[in-house]
This record gives C-alpha cells, structure tokens and sequence, in this order.
C-alpha cells in the first residue's frame, strides 16, 4: 500500500460562475496566494507542500507552523498566503517565490511570514483517506482536528447567503468568494462544478511567449510582455506593460534571456522589437474585457504564476470568462 | 532543476537527445553596489568616450583592437557570415582513454540527461563507454563559441566536461621559478617525506567549508538582527478578516 505522507494529489479546481445563494452550498472567501497541499507528519515532525504543478515547496516556508496546527496526522488542501495591511498581497508573496538560497528564505520567513489557509482535509491519522467523504463531513473534521497556530488557520465559512456573502466581501477588498457544494466529494485534479470561484475582476493566466524592448526608464529591458494561450498553436491575445516594477522588471528580464528563441511563435504587428522566449513562464493580468477579435483590453500584470503550467492555459478559459 | 541547454549527442548514425544541467554552482555572496548617501542602487549606462552620448544596443557594433586604437569593425552580418556548426548537437570526435587528458584541460562541469526517446541510446552510449573504460571528445556550438567537450559516464549518468583547447593554456615553463632542481640531501628529502605522511589520511571535502563566507553571513544576519521589521502579518490578519465579514453578515440578517 501507498504510504499516505509520499501521495502526490493534484488539487480540485473550481469553474467561474456569478454569485448566488443556495441552502446546498457553503461558501468561504478565495484566497489569493498559492495552492498547496500539506502533507503533515506530526510524529516524525516531517511536512510536505506539494504546489498544484506537484512540486515540493515546504523548504520556501519554514515558518508555517503546521505541528502546532494539527493534533494528527493529516492532509489538508490549502492557499498560502501573504498578509499586508490585513489583505492578501500578491507582490509581497511574489517575494517569496523566487528564492533559493537557504540564509535569503530564512530572512524572508522571518520578514515577509506566510500563512497557511486550510479549507480541507484530505486524510487524517484517524479516519484515513476522506476524500469521497462530503465535503461538509470533511469540514467538520477539520474542525475538530484544527488548533491554534501562528501561522497555519483554517478557513471559516458560512452557509445560505452567497450573494451577500460574496457583496461584503468584494466591499472589503478581497479578491471574491468560493461557492462549495456541501454534498460534493473531493476529485484531485477535477475542474469540477462542484467549486465555484466568483471573482470581481475579470483576470486571465496567460502564457508569456515573448517580449518586446523598453523605451526610457526600460531601455535594455522589457517594456511589455507578449502573451498567448494554448490551442493547438499558440494564440496570441495580446501584450502587458503595467503592473510591474523596477526590481521585477530587472530580474524577470534576465530570466527571459536564458529561455529566448529565434523562431517566432506567430505573425503580429508589434510596435517594438520583438523577442520570443520558450514557453516558461505564466502570469495572471487583470483586464477589462475580452475584444472582438479576442485580444485583452488594457490588461495589468498581477503576478507570476509558479504554481501553474503553461499548458493548462488554453482558451478555453478565454471563452469561458 | 532546469536544463541550460536541450540538444543531442550524436556519433556515427545514431543521435541521442539529451538535456544539460548544470553540475556545480557557485554559492558565492553577490553584493550590489548602492549609493552610500542613499541607498539607491547603482546603474550603469552606456556612454561614448568620444561624444559622450549614451548609446542604446542596436547603435553598438563589435571591435575587435588589432593595435592601439585600431579596431576591425564587426557587424551583425559578419557574424552570421560563419555560422556555429553543432549548435543543437554535441558532435563526437573519438573515444579515447581518460589517462590521456590532463586535468588542466578541464573547465565547467555539466549532467547530461535523456530527453524524451533518448533513454535507450543514452544508456547503451554509457554502458559501452564504462565497459571499455573510455571518455568521447566532441564539439559543441554554444553562446557564440565552439566548446570543445568531453563525456565521461559518472554515477548513473553521463557527465560533460567544457575543456579548455591546447592553445587556451598557458605553458608553465614561462612561470618564473618554474622547473628548478636544486641539491638535496637523502635525509631532508626523507624528512619531508614523513612530514607529508604524518599529515596523509583519507580526504573528506565535506569538512572543509568556505570559513570566509560564513562569517560574512554571520555579519549580514547581526546586520539585519537591529533592524528587523515584519511586514508582512500572521494568521490573526486573516481570522480578523473572516470575523469581519461574518460579523457584516450578521448585520444583514437581523
């Protein structure tokens, strides 16, 4: 039998929707961060965080206190997230995300702490593996297995009232709201209607093919990222040149050298000087809107998105905004 | 890790696709140089030395100084008049036995790995080169330079060795000092032979560490100690916000 700590689970994905309000369903803030299953071993004192890519990240958090968390061994689903003026920052845990060195991620658990968000339980020591269980079974034990940490928090929901559930939370400044069927089973790596995320802003994760020079301040830099989605070629859908700042821009620019190509992925008109890169790198743009030969109107970087693989951004999720 | 390079290695007919990692890496401190007076970071910009102008790339063309000031001019075409062969391919020379290479021939390390469809070749190239206790000599077209390569099978896999061409190294005997041979007397030579053996045991690399570093890091992290400011906040920022929200619906139902 499959040891319990070394599973690997690709975590359940929601569908988009708009707010409603059902007696089926509990819903619970989205939090915005990284997706990661922890794996907690509290006998041995061992942790794993597994990403939704299945790569092991728990050496980048060494301040999420999950022995504290848990009385048992346990897999719980979560969000890693960052904490700014009492809201999730996406720029403070992009920080987080790009570091390798040991003494650097020291400093930063110890600057820039991460929270861990538990919204489910997946097993525990007790009951094994609960995943076909109801997700409000699951919830509940959660419930009883939870305790205080510093770092590590289970996420609280409420029940019925979606709709204002999901007003409030948008008044507040937060990203949107998960609408979870409360009879629902756990599928890993389901995209499943089961979850709905209900968002404000209208954001995209776009594979990042290319870019084109600076000018001014950017000179010998990106001025723009170029971006496409996966069909059975890659579609461009447009360029990014805002949301990022100078220390990003420096950084990512020598990332974009090590993977750039000569051959271009597609033909477009580009005001600047093209470079394409290899598909490497995906990033989440907020936008207005979707336009009529299928390009994003004024898009905005929000971050990278390490946790994703290119190819999981098809345009299917263009057409399904 | 990430591949720093994806091509094939390729001798007689066959052709093996393979991935390159890199074997080392250098865990030196990088400083950046700030502004003392502010802290703000220091650029460099591109200037002329002769009209003072700052000059963006595709105004720099590349000299080469044949004597004092005197430069042949090259451009972007001329370098594409002489393209790299085996710039995707790792071309194999020979094999030869590894006695014959000099360790000063040796330059950056490298992992070979199978790409996709490659495993069955790549394995037999390295069973064939360990059982007949050989390395391969190749050349390979890299940022704009031909490397000349060695491969050698190493635990459980394929290792590449950059190699230095015999030109690229310098000849000792134009060291001062270098090849003198002066009287000795059996007995200091025999003394110095204990001395080397009293001091002989089996190497452990693990115990020698970079002591430099280390302090500096200790020095970095007494640095930060005094002024160590959290930005960021625990999980109470999120149960404040889950309350909050809870608490506004509340209000809704009454």
């Amino acid at each position: 039998m499959e040891d319990w700590f070394s599973r690997k689970i690709k975590p359940m994905l929601a569908v988009r929707g708009k707010p409603f309000s059902s007696n089926d369903y509990i819903y619970e803030i989205k939090w915005d961060g990284t997706r990661s299953i922890a794996f907690v071993d509290v006998e041995k004192k061992r942790l794993r965080l597994q990403n939704r890519r299945l790569i092991e990240i728990a050496y980048r958090y060494p301040e999420l206190d999950f022995f504290d968390f848990v009385s048992q061994n346990a897999v719980l689903d979560g969000e890693i997230v960052v904490f700014h003026k009492g809201k999730p920052s996406f720029p403070l845990l992009q920080q987080r995300e790009h570091v390798d060195s040991r003494l650097k991620i020291e400093i930063l658990s110890k600057r820039i702490p991460a929270v861990h968000i538990a919204f489910d339980v997946l097993y525990t020591a007790g009951d094994g593996w609960i995943m076909s269980l109801p997700l409000i079974e699951r919830k509940k034990i959660l419930d009883e297995i939870a305790g205080d940490a510093r770092r590590v928090t289970k996420s609280e929901f409420v029940e019925e009232m979606g709709v204002e559930f999901y007003r409030k939370a948008i008044e507040m400044g937060l990203e949107g709201v998960m609408a979870k069927r409360k009879n629902s089973v756990y599928q890993p790596g389901k995209r499943s209607n089961a979850w709905v995320k209900m968002k404000k802003r209208k954001t995209l994760d776009c594979i990042i093919v290319g870019w084109l020079e600076g000018e001014g301040v950017r000179e010998g830099k990106f001025g723009s990222l170029v971006l496409a989605l996966k069909s059975d070629v890659l579609v461009h859908v447009g360029q990014v040149g805002t949301g990022f700042d100078m220390e990003f821009i420096d950084w990512f620019h020598e990332k974009l050298k090590e993977i750039e190509i000569t051959r271009p992925w597609f033909e477009a008109e580009f005001k600047r000087p093209v470079h394409w890169v290899k598909p490497v790198y995906v990033c989440e743009v907020e936008f207005l809107e979707v336009t009529e030969d299928g390009k994003l109107r004024a898009p905005v970087f929000l971050r990278l998105r390490d946790d994703k693989a290119w190819d999981e951004c098809t345009v299917e999720e263009l057409y399904s905004l | 890790m990430r591949a720093t390079w994806k091509g094939s290695v390729s001798f007689g007919l066959v052709s093996i696709p393979v991935k390159m990692y890199s074997a080392t890496t250098t865990k030196e401190l990088k400083f950046s140089f700030l502004h003392a007076k502010d802290g703000g970071k220091i650029r460099y910009r591109r200037v002329c030395e002769k009209c003072n102008a700052e000059v963006s790339k595709d105004e720099i063309v590349r000299g080469y100084e044949v004597s004092k000031n005197e430069y042949a001019v090259l451009t972007d075409e001329d370098f594409e008049k002489i393209p790299l062969k085996s710039v995707k391919s790792i071309e194999i020379k020979q094999f030869f036995d590894p006695s014959e290479l000099n360790v000063i021939y040796y330059g950056s390390f490298y992992y070979l790995a199978p790409d996709k469809g490659g495993e069955k070749a790549y394995f037999l190239l390295k069973e064939a080169m360990k059982a007949t206790q050989s390395m391969a000599i190749g050349k390979v077209g890299m940022r704009g330079r031909e490397h000349l390569v060695a491969l050698k099978a190493f635990d459980g896999g394929l290792l590449l060795a950059q190699l230095h061409y015999v030109d690229e190294v310098r000849n000792p005997a134009e060291v001062p000092g270098w090849g003198v041979s002066v009287d000795v007397s059996e007995e200091e030579l025999e003394l110095a032979k204990q001395l080397v053996l009293a001091m002989k045991k089996p190497l452990k690399l693990e115990e020698y560490r970079d002591e430099y570093k280390e302090a500096l890091l200790k020095l970095i992290e007494a640095k930060l100690a005094g002024k160590e400011i959290t930005i960021a906040e625990e999980v109470t920022a999120a149960k404040s916000l889950m309350d909050a929200l809870k608490g506004s619906l509340e209000a809704v139902k009454q």
